[in-house]
């Protein structure tokens, strides 16, 4: 079996690449198509309209687009993503500098929402046909109104100013120095041993989690408490209730490894759009990670990072539905042998 | 003029506000252990010489000395340079240097640094927007380690202004030629009131106050500005007890706060105006439709709506108070004789006359909303625009390439306090921001340039502002606010230019 999963997953990924290539195409002739002249933005504002031309030329603006594409895929195959224009520095060190924040927040902000989803969805199901299932479905069609940014907001006045539990911006408190091994601070925050620390990291990574995950939440609360009903109506249920398995064995023995699989498959479909959502959320929190420096960049017209990060957001949304067919391949037996 | 990024050239007029270095002027009993200011935007590089952005002037300026320094109402004042005199013919500014100044390395700041700071960095081919304003000295001669002599290609009347002006900060050469341009955007090392102590890039910049600097000691021990782009966060920031100061909040929240018990907030006029550009050609070549244009819009509703009556309204394009404005001199808000106008030249609100208009929709507060109240305005007299929206960088180009609509919704800031960087730059067809560009207005100011003798040339520009608001040449709204909410207990002393710094923070 685990070379069989092996094989789909390596399947998987290599379906990713001519994915992930049209992408970066479809990417590169939208921001050619903007009208933003590089040329022009990189040059004095007292450039004369030959200057302009001859950076045009040297920038290899006046090749046609696919000779454009082809050398910046040349490039970019060697860790060549450009120079940003804000920053004036190679756009691949500001990126990777950025991308293990993002992360940390995206999983985090992942492990919260399946928590919180899978806890959710098993309650509302415990109490199915009551007052209090209306109840959850109701709270949940609230929630999932609420965008992750307005959450955001929400959070902050909530717990960082009327109940000031949790700090609303940055990712430690002053003076606290954490040094760098794995790139993740709550990792190399419990390395170093300090609970100060750890307990300051956690702290300001909770509020942009609980936004970026709570927004997540309901869609596997409700995913999987209506995939608990279709399983509970299954034959195999009744046959357990009749060997006189309890209602707790029969939930969490039976029914649930089988109610699960749509929310894996959902969870890594839609992981993309909960990595998406950093983008605001680390804009509000001030969290110094991808989504920030991508708001910066568009406001700035900073062609290469966006393209940089426009594309790492795609491959991790690739990435991660490769891994949810992967995972939905081991848990589903029936997957297996089709 | 070496090569810069344009974008950046035009932020320098953030340094109106960021520039000169705010002094509020915050009151404790003895010293403080630490201020904490929540701040719009990260510095991106600190190498002080590479960006003219104004958010990070006032952050540069604690670690970095500039030559010459503003007074609130930004008069020059010495700073590292104590002398300066500019040539009769504007080809030389020569300059004295303190002897006490020095490095936080422990090295001294001499007339070397000077030289390498203003002119070697540009021949070896550092890519810095100090360039902008300084592309034209050609040679500094060091007399002495406290001496020099600026050299310029032409003529340089405003040199001492810009000495004072965004980016210009002095540098350590051998600093630089140790670590490189890299290094100084990473590792800043500069003769400042502050040392950097820490920095987390997009969150947090702790600076300590250095003991061994050659002028006043501020007050407060540690500057932290914590980096929060958005103002609801920043306003959370001041409320939880995070920030004492918080900068750049909503109107609507200046209002609030200035009713609570705890909390204290300013809206403060800064060098920055907000106006509608106009061609001279197309549409607008009609001086009568310019005029009409101008008189049909309501500038104090615009400040009571979106400023909350804070922002005062203007005539020219230039602040209050600023060298250049025409003295007694107005320009009405008079709908009936914008109707007249357009009368004379066969338009009516039956038969209006159509026109283009662009806006940005993000740059400042309320822009967009601000462009369509002035399109409703126009519509009651007789001008129908059809508004698009514009990022800056899209203004910057269609400016340059002279593809702009016909009118524009525009900010422009100037942190000189010299009306070359507002009309100058505006209408001076030779630069690539100028909009309205006729040989006439350009007769008038191109010899502002180079002209040497003050105030002969504020005169001039006196005489130009008052031309090109009869001419209708620009519509001027009104004078930008910034705002500031700090906690209870401090005394805040708005300062002209919004930047905010710890020198004004004295004990009790």
């Amino acid at each position: 079996m685990i070379k069989a999963l092996l094989r789909i997953v390596a399947r998987r990924l290599f379906a990713i690449v001519p994915v992930f290539a049209v992408v970066t195409v479809l990417v590169f002739a939208a921001l050619r198509i903007l009208p933003v002249d590089p040329a022009q933005m990189s040059l004095p504002p007292s450039a004369t309209i030959e200057q302009v031309e001859a950076k045009r030329e040297e920038m290899g603006l006046n090749k046609p687009i696919w000779q454009q594409y082809a050398l910046w895929a040349r490039r970019a195959v060697a860790g060549d993503l450009g120079e940003s224009a804000q920053y004036r520095m190679p756009t691949a060190k500001g990126v990777l500098e950025r991308l293990p924040a993002t992360i940390e927040l995206a999983m985090c902000a992942l492990v919260f929402a399946v928590v919180v989803g899978v806890a959710g969805g098993i309650l509302l199901f415990t109490v199915r046909g009551t007052a209090l299932e209306s109840l959850g479905m109701a709270l949940t069609s609230v929630v999932m109104a609420l965008p992750d940014f307005l959450l955001a907001l929400l959070f902050i006045l909530v717990f960082g100013v009327m109940l000031p539990l949790f700090p609303v911006n940055g990712r430690l408190d002053p003076g606290l120095e954490v040094p760098s091994h794995t790139g993740f601070l709550l990792l190399d925050s419990l390395l170093t041993g300090d609970v100060s620390i750890v307990a300051s990291a956690i702290s300001h990574i909770a509020l942009p989690v609980m936004a970026l995950g709570l927004a997540f939440s309901p869609t596997i609360v409700r995913v999987l408490h209506s995939s608990l009903i279709n399983t509970y109506q299954q034959s195999y249920i009744r046959q357990a209730r009749l060997r006189g398995l309890s209602d707790r064995e029969i939930l969490f023995g039976q029914a649930l490894k089988n109610a699960i699989l749509p929310v894996v498959i959902l969870v890594g479909t839609q992981f993309g759009g909960l990595f998406g959502g950093t983008l605001l959320v680390e804009m509000i929190f001030s969290f110094p990670g991808l989504g920030n420096l991508m708001v910066k960049a568009m406001q700035t017209a900073d062609l290469s990072v966006i393209m940089a990060i426009a594309l790492i957001y795609c491959a991790v949304t690739l990435l991660f539905n490769s891994l949810a067919d992967a995972a939905a391949y081991l848990l589903n037996p029936k997957l297996r042998t089709a | 003029m070496k090569d810069i990024d344009r974008r950046l050239f035009m932020k320098l007029a953030g340094a109106a506000g960021c520039a000169l270095v705010l002094r509020p002027d915050l009151s404790f009993a003895g010293e403080i252990d630490n201020i904490s200011i929540a701040w719009m935007t990260d510095p991106v590089t600190w190498d002080p010489n590479q960006r003219l952005s104004p958010d990070p002037q006032s952050i540069l300026k604690t670690v970095f000395d500039q030559p010459l320094d503003q007074t609130p109402d930004l008069t020059l004042v010495p700073s590292v340079v104590t002398e300066w005199k500019l040539a009769d013919d504007g080809l030389s500014l020569h300059v004295k240097l303190r002897d006490d100044v020095k490095f936080s390395d422990g090295t001294r700041l001499t007339a070397e640094d000077f030289a390498y700071t203003y002119h070697q960095r540009f021949v070896k081919g550092d890519q810095v927007d100090l360039v902008v304003g300084f592309g034209v000295v050609s040679d500094i001669e060091v007399i002495s380690p406290t001496e020099a002599v600026m050299r310029f290609s032409k003529p340089f009347p405003t040199a001492a202004q810009w000495l004072a002006f965004s980016a210009s900060y002095i540098v350590s050469k051998a600093y630089a030629e140790k670590v490189g341009i890299q290094g100084m955007q990473t590792n800043p090392m500069g003769s400042g009131p502050y040392m950097l102590k820490e920095y987390k890039r997009d969150s947090r910049i702790v600076l300590t106050r250095r003991d061994d600097y050659w002028g006043e000691k501020p007050s407060i021990k540690q500057l932290t500005f914590e980096i929060i782009p958005d103002p609801t966060a920043r306003l959370a920031a001041l409320e939880s007890g995070t920030v004492d100061i918080a900068m750049e909040l909503s109107i609507r929240d200046v209002k609030r706060l200035q009713k609570s018990g705890n909390f204290n907030a300013i809206a403060n006029p800064i060098a920055r105006i907000i106006y509608v550009t106009i061609r001279a050609d197309g549409t607008f070549a009609d001086r009568n439709i310019r005029l009409a244009a101008a008189h049909a819009v309501d500038k104090k509703l615009l400040s009571k709506a979106f400023f909350g009556g804070e922002a005062a309204t203007i005539d020219f394009p230039t602040v209050p108070g600023m060298p250049g404005s025409p003295k007694n001199s107005s320009f009405a808000y008079d709908p009936a004789k914008s109707k007249e106008l357009l009368a004379a030249s066969g338009y009516s609100t039956d038969k209006p006359v159509t026109l283009s208009m662009a806006t940005t929709n993000g740059q400042f507060p309320g822009d967009y909303d601000m462009a369509r109240a002035i399109v409703t305005m126009w519509e009651k007299v007789g001008i129908k625009a059809n508004l698009t929206v514009i990022t800056e960088a899209q203004w910057y180009e269609l400016n340059a390439s002279g593809k702009l609509p016909d009118a524009s919704l525009f900010v422009w800031e100037n942190g000189t306090g010299d009306p070359e960087l507002f009309t100058g730059h505006m209408f001076n067809e030779e630069m690539p921001f100028a909009t309205y560009r006729t040989p006439e207005v350009t007769a008038r100011v191109k010899p502002l340039f180079s002209e040497p003798n003050y105030e002969k040339r504020i005169k001039g520009y006196e005489e130009l502002n008052a031309y090109l608001i009869d001419e209708g040449a620009i519509i001027p709204l009104v004078q930008a606010i910034q705002t500031i909410g700090y906690r209870k207990g401090p005394t805040l002393t708005p300062w002209a230019n919004g930047g905010i710094g710890p020198f004004a923070i004295k004990s009790a």
